[in-house]
Protein backbone atom coordinates (compact mmCIF):
# COMPACT_ATOMS: atom_id res chain seq x y z
CA UNK A 1 0.00 0.00 0.00
CA UNK A 2 2.53 2.53 0.98
CA UNK A 3 4.82 1.75 -1.85
CA UNK A 4 1.65 2.01 -4.27
CA UNK A 5 1.42 6.05 -2.67
CA UNK A 6 4.89 6.27 -3.45
CA UNK A 7 4.94 5.38 -6.87
CA UNK A 8 1.62 7.66 -7.04
CA UNK A 9 3.25 10.80 -5.39
CA UNK A 10 6.58 10.44 -7.88
CA UNK A 11 4.81 10.28 -10.98
CA UNK A 12 2.86 13.10 -9.48
CA UNK A 13 5.60 15.66 -9.59
CA UNK A 14 7.41 13.84 -12.19
CA UNK A 15 4.22 14.82 -14.27
CA UNK A 16 4.27 18.43 -12.22
CA UNK A 17 8.22 19.19 -13.26
CA UNK A 18 8.15 17.86 -16.19
CA UNK A 19 5.65 20.21 -17.86
CA UNK A 20 6.16 23.53 -18.90
CA UNK A 21 5.87 25.65 -16.27
CA UNK A 22 6.34 29.92 -16.57
CA UNK A 23 9.23 30.59 -14.70
CA UNK A 24 11.11 26.99 -15.81
CA UNK A 25 13.54 26.45 -18.26
CA UNK A 26 11.44 24.71 -21.63
CA UNK A 27 11.15 21.04 -21.30
CA UNK A 28 13.98 18.78 -23.95
CA UNK A 29 12.41 16.96 -26.38
CA UNK A 30 14.16 15.98 -29.44
CA UNK A 31 12.07 17.69 -32.63
CA UNK A 32 12.48 21.15 -30.63
CA UNK A 33 15.91 20.45 -29.79
CA UNK A 34 16.56 19.52 -33.56
CA UNK A 35 15.14 22.68 -34.31
CA UNK A 36 16.92 24.62 -32.48
CA UNK A 37 20.29 23.09 -33.66
CA UNK A 38 19.11 23.32 -37.56
CA UNK A 39 18.43 26.66 -37.46
CA UNK A 40 20.88 27.93 -34.89
CA UNK A 41 18.68 29.63 -32.30
CA UNK A 42 20.24 29.52 -29.43
CA UNK A 43 20.31 32.90 -27.51
CA UNK A 44 17.07 33.90 -29.58
CA UNK A 45 13.47 34.69 -28.04
CA UNK A 46 11.63 31.83 -29.46
CA UNK A 47 8.29 30.76 -29.55
CA UNK A 48 7.17 27.84 -29.81
CA UNK A 49 3.90 26.67 -31.33
CA UNK A 50 2.02 23.15 -31.17
CA UNK A 51 -0.03 22.92 -33.95
CA UNK A 52 -2.39 20.47 -35.94
CA UNK A 53 -4.10 20.21 -39.40
CA UNK A 54 -7.33 19.03 -37.68
CA UNK A 55 -6.80 22.36 -35.32
CA UNK A 56 -9.58 25.44 -37.01
CA UNK A 57 -7.57 27.55 -34.31
CA UNK A 58 -4.44 26.50 -35.08
CA UNK A 59 -4.47 27.59 -38.27
CA UNK A 60 -6.13 30.99 -37.30
CA UNK A 61 -2.94 31.75 -34.85
CA UNK A 62 -1.02 30.98 -37.90
CA UNK A 63 -0.99 33.82 -40.15
CA UNK A 64 -0.39 35.93 -37.09
CA UNK A 65 2.82 34.25 -35.95
CA UNK A 66 3.90 34.54 -39.51
CA UNK A 67 3.41 38.54 -39.51
CA UNK A 68 4.98 38.67 -36.80
CA UNK A 69 7.73 36.47 -36.99
CA UNK A 70 8.77 39.01 -40.17
CA UNK A 71 8.31 41.83 -37.87
CA UNK A 72 10.55 40.94 -35.32
CA UNK A 73 13.12 38.41 -37.05
CA UNK A 74 15.69 41.16 -37.29
CA UNK A 75 15.91 41.80 -33.81
CA UNK A 76 16.31 38.27 -32.56
CA UNK A 77 12.79 36.38 -32.49
CA UNK A 78 12.05 32.83 -34.09
CA UNK A 79 9.31 30.86 -34.32
CA UNK A 80 9.24 26.95 -33.99
CA UNK A 81 5.81 25.15 -35.21
CA UNK A 82 5.72 21.85 -34.10
CA UNK A 83 3.18 19.88 -35.64
CA UNK A 84 1.60 17.14 -34.36
CA UNK A 85 -0.39 15.46 -37.10
CA UNK A 86 -0.15 11.73 -37.06
CA UNK A 87 -0.26 11.51 -40.56
CA UNK A 88 2.94 14.16 -41.58
CA UNK A 89 1.43 14.01 -44.97
CA UNK A 90 -1.79 15.73 -43.97
CA UNK A 91 0.48 18.86 -42.38
CA UNK A 92 2.42 19.00 -45.18
CA UNK A 93 -0.82 19.21 -47.87
CA UNK A 94 -1.55 21.83 -45.67
CA UNK A 95 1.53 23.62 -45.59
CA UNK A 96 1.72 23.73 -49.54
CA UNK A 97 -1.58 25.42 -49.50
CA UNK A 98 -1.33 27.85 -46.50
CA UNK A 99 3.06 27.82 -46.18
CA UNK A 100 4.92 30.14 -43.58
CA UNK A 101 7.99 31.58 -43.35
CA UNK A 102 9.37 30.16 -39.72
CA UNK A 103 10.62 26.49 -39.11
CA UNK A 104 8.05 23.80 -38.82
CA UNK A 105 9.00 20.69 -36.94
CA UNK A 106 7.07 17.46 -36.80
CA UNK A 107 6.10 15.48 -33.79
CA UNK A 108 3.74 12.55 -34.74
CA UNK A 109 5.18 10.27 -32.06
CA UNK A 110 3.58 13.50 -29.27
CA UNK A 111 7.19 13.38 -27.57
CA UNK A 112 7.44 17.59 -27.41
CA UNK A 113 3.18 17.89 -26.38
CA UNK A 114 3.53 15.44 -24.31
CA UNK A 115 6.95 16.77 -22.49
CA UNK A 116 5.25 20.19 -22.50
CA UNK A 117 2.05 18.87 -21.10
CA UNK A 118 -0.10 20.24 -23.28
CA UNK A 119 -3.44 21.47 -22.02
CA UNK A 120 -5.12 21.96 -25.32
CA UNK A 121 -4.75 22.99 -28.67
CA UNK A 122 -3.44 25.14 -29.79
CA UNK A 123 -0.64 25.88 -27.09
CA UNK A 124 2.05 28.40 -27.71
CA UNK A 125 4.91 29.29 -25.04
CA UNK A 126 7.25 31.99 -25.74
CA UNK A 127 10.83 31.20 -24.26
CA UNK A 128 13.30 34.21 -23.52
CA UNK A 129 16.97 34.31 -24.71
CA UNK A 130 17.81 31.71 -21.93
CA UNK A 131 15.32 29.19 -22.92
CA UNK A 132 13.34 29.60 -19.94
CA UNK A 133 9.19 29.65 -20.38
CA UNK A 134 7.97 33.18 -20.20
CA UNK A 135 4.60 32.72 -21.31
CA UNK A 136 2.44 29.65 -21.80
CA UNK A 137 -1.13 29.60 -23.40
CA UNK A 138 -3.32 27.51 -24.81
CA UNK A 139 -6.09 27.68 -27.10
CA UNK A 140 -6.54 30.95 -29.55
CA UNK A 141 -8.79 33.77 -29.66
CA UNK A 142 -7.74 36.84 -31.35
CA UNK A 143 -7.60 39.08 -27.87
CA UNK A 144 -4.98 36.52 -27.18
CA UNK A 145 -2.76 38.39 -30.03
CA UNK A 146 -1.64 41.49 -27.97
CA UNK A 147 -0.44 39.79 -25.02
CA UNK A 148 1.80 37.34 -27.12
CA UNK A 149 3.00 40.26 -29.09
CA UNK A 150 3.14 42.76 -25.91
CA UNK A 151 5.33 39.21 -24.42
CA UNK A 152 7.63 39.10 -27.32
CA UNK A 153 8.47 43.03 -27.77
CA UNK A 154 9.31 43.34 -23.51
CA UNK A 155 11.44 39.94 -24.06
CA UNK A 156 13.35 41.54 -26.96
CA UNK A 157 14.23 44.37 -25.72
CA UNK A 158 15.62 42.73 -21.90
CA UNK B 1 -21.49 -20.36 -8.80
CA UNK B 2 -19.74 -18.86 -5.88
CA UNK B 3 -16.68 -19.80 -7.02
CA UNK B 4 -17.44 -17.95 -10.39
CA UNK B 5 -18.51 -14.75 -9.27
CA UNK B 6 -15.04 -13.20 -8.73
CA UNK B 7 -13.59 -14.17 -12.30
CA UNK B 8 -16.60 -12.15 -13.63
CA UNK B 9 -16.83 -9.50 -11.51
CA UNK B 10 -12.67 -9.23 -12.55
CA UNK B 11 -13.83 -9.19 -15.74
CA UNK B 12 -16.14 -6.92 -16.30
CA UNK B 13 -14.32 -4.47 -14.39
CA UNK B 14 -11.62 -5.01 -16.74
CA UNK B 15 -13.36 -4.30 -19.91
CA UNK B 16 -15.15 -1.44 -18.00
CA UNK B 17 -11.67 0.21 -17.59
CA UNK B 18 -10.76 -1.02 -21.38
CA UNK B 19 -13.86 1.37 -22.14
CA UNK B 20 -12.39 4.39 -20.15
CA UNK B 21 -9.03 6.19 -22.63
CA UNK B 22 -7.98 9.56 -21.77
CA UNK B 23 -7.39 11.65 -25.45
CA UNK B 24 -4.67 13.80 -25.07
CA UNK B 25 -5.20 17.06 -26.64
CA UNK B 26 -2.45 16.88 -29.26
CA UNK B 27 -4.17 13.62 -30.20
CA UNK B 28 -7.64 14.24 -31.03
CA UNK B 29 -6.82 14.28 -34.87
CA UNK B 30 -9.23 11.07 -35.69
CA UNK B 31 -11.84 12.63 -33.29
CA UNK B 32 -12.00 16.20 -35.48
CA UNK B 33 -12.66 14.05 -38.45
CA UNK B 34 -16.27 15.48 -39.77
CA UNK B 35 -17.81 11.97 -40.15
CA UNK B 36 -17.16 11.68 -36.65
CA UNK B 37 -19.62 13.69 -35.91
CA UNK B 38 -23.02 12.62 -34.31
CA UNK B 39 -24.51 14.89 -37.17
CA UNK B 40 -22.21 15.32 -39.93
CA UNK B 41 -24.02 16.71 -42.65
CA UNK B 42 -24.66 20.10 -40.53
CA UNK B 43 -27.00 21.52 -43.69
CA UNK B 44 -29.15 17.86 -42.60
CA UNK B 45 -29.17 18.82 -39.24
CA UNK B 46 -30.51 22.16 -39.85
CA UNK B 47 -33.56 21.21 -41.94
CA UNK B 48 -34.21 18.78 -39.51
CA UNK B 49 -34.30 21.09 -36.59
CA UNK B 50 -36.42 23.47 -39.11
CA UNK B 51 -39.14 21.03 -39.17
CA UNK B 52 -38.87 20.33 -35.46
CA UNK B 53 -39.08 23.62 -34.59
CA UNK B 54 -42.13 24.27 -37.05
CA UNK B 55 -43.87 21.17 -35.97
CA UNK B 56 -43.31 20.94 -32.66
CA UNK B 57 -43.41 24.57 -31.37
CA UNK B 58 -39.82 23.40 -29.68
CA UNK B 59 -36.44 24.18 -29.82
CA UNK B 60 -33.18 22.96 -28.36
CA UNK B 61 -31.50 19.83 -26.32
CA UNK B 62 -31.64 18.06 -29.57
CA UNK B 63 -28.02 17.65 -30.26
CA UNK B 64 -25.36 15.32 -28.64
CA UNK B 65 -21.66 15.28 -27.95
CA UNK B 66 -19.43 13.81 -30.06
CA UNK B 67 -16.73 14.31 -32.43
CA UNK B 68 -14.87 17.15 -32.85
CA UNK B 69 -10.71 18.68 -31.79
CA UNK B 70 -11.65 19.29 -28.30
CA UNK B 71 -9.63 22.89 -29.48
CA UNK B 72 -9.82 26.04 -27.25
Amino acid sequence: MRRSLCALVTSLACALACAADVGVPAPACAPLAAARAAHGLDGKVIVVDFWASWCPPCRKLMPFLDDLYGSHRDDGLAVIAINVDEVQADAERFLARRPVSYPVAFDAAGECPRAFALAGMPSTYVLDRAGVVRLAHAGYRRDDEAALAATVTRLLAE
Amino acid sequence: MRTLRKPCVLVVIGFALAGCAHVEPWERGALARRDMSVTPDPRLRALRDHMLVSKEASQGGHTGAGGGCGCN
